[in-house]
Order: structure tokens, then sequence, then C-alpha cells
């Protein structure tokens, strides 16, 4: 028995990673269909504020995030759109991180043609812009002094998508999805607080911790956390997608690690009596 | 030349920094002005350190070639690099959709090459903490075991299986996991993230402060 322990707490790390694979994979190839998440507070938060804003007024979307963070922040951006479209809002996108760029127009060109929206009248893509303190703060006084055009080089102050637009204060809603800096704090300092509009978040996992602050003070109207708020938004909205399908996964990898943890101590713990 | 490499960039050190602290609570228009004005300024200005960052990538990659130092191999790997991201994204104006909503050489080098060789660098980190929970994850004390209670209720609070077994074990409390978390996360967690932002702000505060009175100097280079 205790030969088997010695040996058990020396397991190579290579049958781990294949137990990893089986795992999150056994899930996706055949969906375990578990219980579903109920919303929480603040993942509502974002919806209802989405769904207290008139029809034809316009949101404006920051993607903050690059392919490395896509598992957790994509499939609740493009629920997020869906909503926006769905409920007729007119769809401002930009980024702050350059990497993200192609995820941003990705996620906007997708949702609006299920949506059978128009570029320009509906919705557009800003692009990208270096250094977003100084980005955020040009955009709370004259959005054009630094998106004089959009990602196709087209003349912004002339879309209709735009009309009646000046600066961020004359958004409903402003919605940030982010994995890091620069990202929803500066949002926050250089924005919101500053120049008085309301903000709500998308956040990755280990990100959400560092932003519950905000969102106790009432600086954040709502925080979608991870693949998990991300399926209770695609669960709000009537759409399940990816992040429904990829709870299933990640449940089974959670498990595993608890699972591991507890192995690993209980070996220790039963290798000392023997 | 003291005057001029000194004295000069201190002093607008001092009226920058005093002007634009009170610019925040001044919401006049020469204010609004005075803010787009450096909003400006400081984007002109971090162009110019894009470029300055290219120059400083490239140099030593450049040396380490010519001198054919140890892994050479990978500086040219590095310019291979930059070109593929480069070549496509200025033939295609760094739009990665057409205008008539096809697929552009750069769209195609982003959704084919950078997309999935960062998402599978960030994938290969799940395998590495599966790994070390069983190998180095030891509760031999008191606070580990606190840091493995929280990690356990959480890990298992926040999906659906977890939430399932739990809650059927735990049925008798009259209290479901989710609450457990939602509390976790909304008082031990945001006290002790408050803590810490609330420090870093005093940190960043007395900083500034030293800047701006020109007490901390490190930034204008060289000694004093």
């Amino acid at each position: 028995m205790k030969r088997f322990l010695e040996k058990l707490s020396k397991l190579d790390r290579r049958i781990i990673f294949v137990l990893v694979v089986f795992v999150v994979m056994f899930p996706i190839i055949k969906p375990l269909n578990l219980q579903k998440l109920s919303p929480t507070p603040a993942v509502k938060g974002i919806y209802d504020m989405v769904e207290s804003i008139p029809e034809g007024q316009p949101v404006i979307i920051s993607f903050d995030f690059d392919p490395g963070s896509k598992p957790e922040l994509y499939p609740m951006a493009v629920a997020f759109c869906r909503h926006a479209f769905k409920r007729n809002l007119r769809v401002i996108g930009m980024n702050l991180w350059v990497p993200g760029t192609g995820l941003a127009d990705d996620i906007l060109t997708k949702t609006a043609k299920e949506a059978g929206k128009v570029y320009g009248k509906d919705y557009v893509f800003m692009g990208w812009q270096p250094q977003a303190s100084a980005v955020i703060t040009q955009m709370g006084t004259d959005i054009y002094g630094i998106y004089a055009k959009d990602q196709r080089g087209s003349d912004l102050r002339s879309m209709e998508v735009m009309k009646g637009i000046k600066s961020l204060k004359d958004m409903a809603f402003m919605m940030e999805f982010g994995a890091g800096t620069p990202g929803i704090e500066e949002w926050i300092a250089y924005g919101s607080d500053k120049f008085g509009f309301k903000i709500g978040t998308g956040s990755t996992a280990v990100n959400e911790t560092t932003l519950r602050p905000y969102l106790q003070t009432g600086q954040l109207v709502g925080l979608i956390g991870a693949m998990k708020g991300a399926a209770e938004y695609e669960a709000l909205i009537n759409h399940p997608d990816t992040a429904t399908a990829g709870m299933d996964a990640i449940g089974m990898g959670h498990m595993l690690i608890l699972g591991l943890i507890l192995l690993g101590n209980g070996i220790v713990i039963a290798l000392k009596f023997l | 030349m003291t005057f001029l490499k000194r004295q000069v960039p201190m002093l607008i050190c001092l009226v920058v920094g005093i002007a634009t602290i009170f610019q925040y609570y001044v919401p006049h228009p020469v204010s609004n002005s005075y803010l787009e004005s450096l909003s400006k300024a400081v984007l002109i200005i971090g162009g110019f350190a894009l470029l300055l960052g290219i120059i400083s990538l490239f140099i030593p990659h450049m040396g380490r070639i010519r001198r054919k130092a140890d892994g050479w191999g990978y500086s040219v790997i590095m310019f291979i690099g930059f070109l593929i991201g480069l070549v496509p994204g200025i033939f295609s104006m760094a739009s990665q959709v057409t205008p008539e909503g096809g697929m552009t050489s750069f769209g195609w080098m982003y959704s084919f090459f950078l997309s999935p060789l960062q998402s599978t660098m960030f994938a290969m980190i799940a395998f590495f903490i599966v790994s070390c929970s069983f190998r180095a994850f030891r509760i031999k004390t008191l606070e580990a075991f606190v840091l493995f209670l929280s990690a356990f209720i959480l890990l298992a609070g926040r999906v659906p299986i977890g939430q399932m077994v739990f809650d059927k074990l735990f049925a008798f409390a009259n209290v479901t996991i989710s609450q457990v978390v939602e509390w976790i996360m909304g008082v031990p967690v945001v006290s002790a993230r408050r803590g810490i932002m609330i420090g870093i702000a005093l940190g960043a505060i007395a900083m500034s402060i030293k800047i701006i009175v020109g007490i901390e100097r490190q930034y204008l280079g060289g000694k004093d």
C-alpha cells in the first residue's frame, strides 16, 4: 500500500495532462446538460440597463482584450451585442488593445449580420487608438477629436449612427469588455466618474475580484464575470451559445482540480501513518 | 545647459502638474480646451514612443544576428514575425475586412495565425495549473487550509456541477453554495481589495506630488 501511494504521489504529469484533455473534451463532445445557472444580480444589472434604454439610443462598447482572453470574453461580448441589436440600439465599437482589433471587428460584424443591421446606420467600428487615458479624456469632450474616421477610413461625423453624438456624455450606456490594463479602471477614473455616464463591464475571472469594489459603490451598473457570467447573460437573452456549452467543460475541469488537491493531500497524510 | 536640462523640464512638470490637478475640478471651457490640447499632445508623444520602442527592439536583435550570438535564430524569427504582421497590415490598410465583407490578408493572418497562437499559449496554463494542484498545493498550515477552503468553495460554487452536488449535500443547512460564494466575493474579497486599492492610490498620490514639486527627479535621467 505504501509503495502504491508513493508511486501515486510521483504521478507523471503527462498522465495528468491526458486527464485534463479527457475531462474538458468529453462534455464538449457529449454535452452533460447540467442544471442552468441562475443569473446573479451583477449580471442582471447589465441586462436590466440595456432593457431600460429606449430604442434608437446609442451605446458604446470598448473591446479591451486580445485572443488570449477570447474564451472568457468573446462569448459575453457576442451575447451583449446580440442584446443591443435586438433592442434596436445604435452600437458604436472601439478598442484600446491593439491585438483585439480583429476580434472586436469580428464580434460586431457577426452579430450585426445576424440581426440584419447596416454598417454606418445601425453600427460602426471606430478601431484602436493608443494612449488609453488620453483617448478616454478626449472622448469625454469630443469624440471626433480622436476618432475623425472609422476603422475603414470613412468620415465618422457624417454617419447616421453618430447622429446627435458629440462626446461620451451623449451615450445612453457604455459597456467595456476587458482583460486588464488599459481597461475598466481607466474608463472609470478618466471617463464615467469625470464625465458622468453609466458604465458596465465584462471581465475575466482573475480580474473579477479587482472590480467588485466598483460594483459595490455603484460606479459600475453591473459586472459580467468570466464564462459563468457570459452563460448567465446568454440565459437572460434566451440565446444559449458557446458560454453555455463551455460551462460543463469548466465545471468538470474545476472538479478535477479539487479532486487532485484532495488526492495529493490525502496521499501525504496517509503516508505519515503508514 | 544645466538650466535647459534640469530647471526648465522641472518647471514644465510643476506648472503642467498643478494645472492638470486644478483642471479636474474646474468645469470651464478654458479648462476643457486645455485638457483637449493636453490629450492630443499625449497621443502625439505616444506615437513617437511607439516608433522609439520599435527601434529599441530592432537594435539589439540586429546586433545578435550580426554577432551570431547564442540563439540568434530567434532574432531572425522576430524579424520574420514582424514582417508577417506589418506587410499584410500595410497592404490591407490595417483592416481585416474588405468593404464587400470579405477577409483581407491582414484579417487572414490575424484569424489563422495570431488568434490561435495566443489562445493556445493561454490554454497551456490550464495544464500546468491542474498539474500543480496535485503536486504543489499542500495543506500544511492554518493559512494554507483557509486558502484551500475558500478555493474549494469558489471552484465548486461557480459551476453547475458543483452547485448541484453541494446544494444536495448541504440541503439541511438551508443555504446554497452560490450564497456562500456571493458572501466571500462581496465581503472579505471586497474588503481586501479596497485596502490594496487605497494603499496603491496613496502611494501614487505621494509619488506624483514628489515628481511635481521636484523631489523625485529620476525621470530627468542621470544622478540627483
